[in-house]
């Protein structure tokens, strides 16, 4: 390895923005070669399903590569291959390398404006297949045969193979659900608020994105939206929604830790009584994916009763854990002050997207408190009990578990 | 028509609206024949703002009844204030529990928006004695407050005897800000008792970079462990007030 890269850089990264200047990330370079293997290599005609899985690519914006990614399977089977909240506790970091890694991504390009008009055949079987909440069989066609090209970022899932489409047929009726019709049907509802019908109609986070990155809801000048940045703009969006709720209920009745781990991540919720507030501290332990250094690497975000993020860099960890988050107190129909810890270890080696934040906090919270500290010490202790990183170094770093265990004087006192 | 009221340059209370904000998002302003008020603690009770408009600080200030509520989300105000154009006048009326809000410059337009129930507790104002009082240049406090944010999220309060301190520390570095008499950094300075004091960072920050729009000079005032105000005197007479509970070290 040439020169150094900073570690901090890497940590913000995560191998998406080349931040270090190389053509290819590194870290990420070391995972693909310790990846490949493929059924759908070498062929250049597949009847495959698809999930149904998509992806639009960021790079070259606003002329964008995008297509559904297909599974090696037909039918039914196809589901597991993108299924986040069927593999969470089940699969292992390989398993899911491995299931990803005989995956095709099957691209084509388009300028971003393109969504509106009805001009693309390959747009419009995409759409068709990815309105399905069941997988879709469909015929593939490519110029070459797919090649290998895993890659890691930590926001979007990994995809194994990747091929130029040529043509794309749906063999099979997609089930797609009446009401989702006449929401992408509409042309005058502001991409928020088709979002928020969705929601309210039952749909989960990673159907609504899919349908947002397809440039399928909001109003007339609808365009494609790269897979990271739509995964990040729905936690947001159903993240507000719950907020505006979640605000005007009543205050938790006492504290109370929560906690999951999968994958080498740790989570630990805190939830506390008093008005929203949220806090996210993110732990890189070192020599964990992203940090090759000695020392952690802690990044922290935070908002205040406002529902806006104070570090504007937010990025995408910090909606994924912000959005069930507030569907779980607006579940129990209180506000919170919370603070989310997540402690990257080591064994989490490669990063298999921001959805393993989403359902880690899901299950923290959907599980029974694993503490109710009585006071701040005790809160500490489970804190230093559960984590690996010291408390003094998160709490030198963090705004609001700070003000938690340390509480100045409210006005009250003085009136 | 219960209220109404204009005031002459429209962008001033973009700057008022957002001051209030950096405490709570949404409250009630009190009309009454003397002049407009609002009193109110954010939501985690560290913070309170006072805000006092006589109607003499209005170009015109009609009001029928004796007492009117204007409920308000200030996210929502303050999006109509943003197409304010510099030198518009601004009128405001509540009639038929609707709030409008007319901008008045090259052409007229008028917005209005429903007024909302705001669950409000009369407030009594703190009960606080300050031994130390300072005037200053709001922009030399906003100044001091944002180096003291780069090293921590607290600042200590110093007044000795011929001088202010602000003073912040963590394992980044220090921070001292100095001000005096002397130097010309103060205005005005009076110390009954050299006392000190810690305030978050995060409210005093938002606060004054917001609230220096409204005036050039703050009048700060605080004792050992007690809570700081921050007076900014509106022209014509008003004042906006901020009180903040201590942080116990």
């Amino acid at each position: 390895m040439p020169s150094r890269v900073d570690p901090a850089l890497c940590a913000k990264c995560k191998g998406a923005r080349r931040l270090c200047g190389r053509p290819a990330c590194p870290i990420a370079m070391r995972i693909v070669e310790s990846a490949r293997a493929a059924a759908l290599l070498g062929k250049r005609e597949l009847q495959a399903a698809t999930p149904p899985s998509v992806l639009v690519g960021e790079y070259g914006y606003p002329v964008v590569r995008l297509g559904p990614v297909a599974a090696p399977v037909s039918g039914e089977e196809a589901a597991r291959y993108e299924d986040y909240r069927g593999w969470w506790g089940r699969l292992s970091l390989e398993d899911i390398i491995a299931l990803r890694a005989s995956t095709a991504y099957s691209r084509f390009e388009l300028r971003v404006t393109e969504a509106r008009g009805g001009g693309s055949r390959l747009l419009e079987a995409t759409r068709e297949a990815a309105l399905s909440v069941k997988p879709v069989d469909a015929e593939f066609r490519f110029e070459k045969p797919p090649a290998p090209r895993l890659t890691f970022d930590g926001v979007v899932t990994p995809v194994g193979l990747g091929g130029l489409l040529r043509d794309m047929r749906v063999v099979e009726n997609p089930v797609v659900p009446r009401r989702v019709d006449q929401i992408v049907g509409d042309a005058d509802a502001k991409a928020r608020d088709a979002v928020a019908e969705l929601y309210r109609a039952g749909a989960d986070n990673y159907y609504i994105t899919r349908l947002l990155s397809l440039g399928m809801l909001g109003e007339r000048a609808r365009r494609l939206v790269p897979t990271r940045w739509a995964i990040t703009a729905v936690d947001k969006m159903l993240g507000d929604l719950l907020l505006e709720r979640v605000r005007g209920a009543p205050e938790y009745p006492a504290l109370e830790v929560r906690y999951a781990e999968y994958l080498g991540n740790r989570y630990l919720i805190v939830l506390a009584p008093g008005p929203w507030a949220f806090e996210m501290i993110e732990v890189w332990l070192p020599r964990s994916v992203w940090v090759r250094s000695a020392e952690p690497y802690v990044s922290v975000n935070y908002e205040l009763w406002d529902g806006r993020a104070r570090n504007p860099e937010a990025d995408g960890g910090y909606y994924a854990m912000r959005l069930p988050v507030l569907e779980h107190l607006s579940r129990v129909r209180r506000q919170a002050t919370v603070v989310a810890v997540r402690e990257v270890t080591p064994s989490y080696y490669a990063p298999v997207g921001v959805w393993q934040v989403r359902e880690s906090v899901r299950h923290a919270l959907s599980s029974p408190p694993v503490a109710l500290p009585r006071d701040a010490s005790e809160l500490l202790r489970e804190l230093a009990g559960r984590l690996e990183t010291s408390v003094e170094r998160i709490l030198a770093e963090s705004r609001i578990l700070k003000r938690l265990v340390r509480p100045g004087a409210k006005l009250d006192a003085f009136l | 028509m219960p209220l109404k009221f204009e005031f002459p340059d429209a962008r001033d209370w973009r700057y008022l609206i957002e001051s209030l904000q950096t405490v709570i998002e949404e409250a009630n302003f009190i009309a009454d024949a003397e002049g407009l008020r609002l009193r109110a603690l954010d939501p985690s009770r560290i913070a309170m703002v006072d805000l006092y408009m006589p109607r003499e600080v209005f170009e015109l200030y009609e009001i029928d009844e004796e007492r009117v509520r204007i409920g308000v989300n200030f996210d929502d105000l303050n999006k109509i204030l943003k197409r304010a154009k510099a030198k518009d006048k601004i009128l405001f009326q509540v009639e038929g529990g609707r709030l409008r809000v007319t901008l008045a410059g090259k052409a007229e337009r008028t917005f209005s928006l429903p007024l909302i129930d705001v669950v409000g507790e009369e407030l009594p104002l703190p009960k606080v004695t300050f031994d130390v009082t300072a005037k200053m240049v709001s922009d030399t406090l906003r100044d001091a407050l944002k180096d003291a944010e780069m090293i921590s999220d607290t600042a200590r309060f110093v007044g000795e005897e011929k001088e202010l301190k602000i003073v912040a520390k963590s394992d980044k570095g220090e921070l001292e800000a100095r001000f005096s008499l002397e130097s010309g950094s103060l205005l005005e300075y009076e110390v009954k008792q050299p006392s000190t004091s810690s305030y978050s960072l995060e409210y005093l920050e938002d606060i004054v970079s917001k609230a220096y729009r409204i005036s050039d000079l703050v009048t700060l005032e605080f004792s050992t462990n007690k809570p700081l105000s921050l007076t900014f005197d509106i022209a014509g007479g008003g004042v906006l007030r901020y009180f903040l509970a201590p942080r116990m070290e």
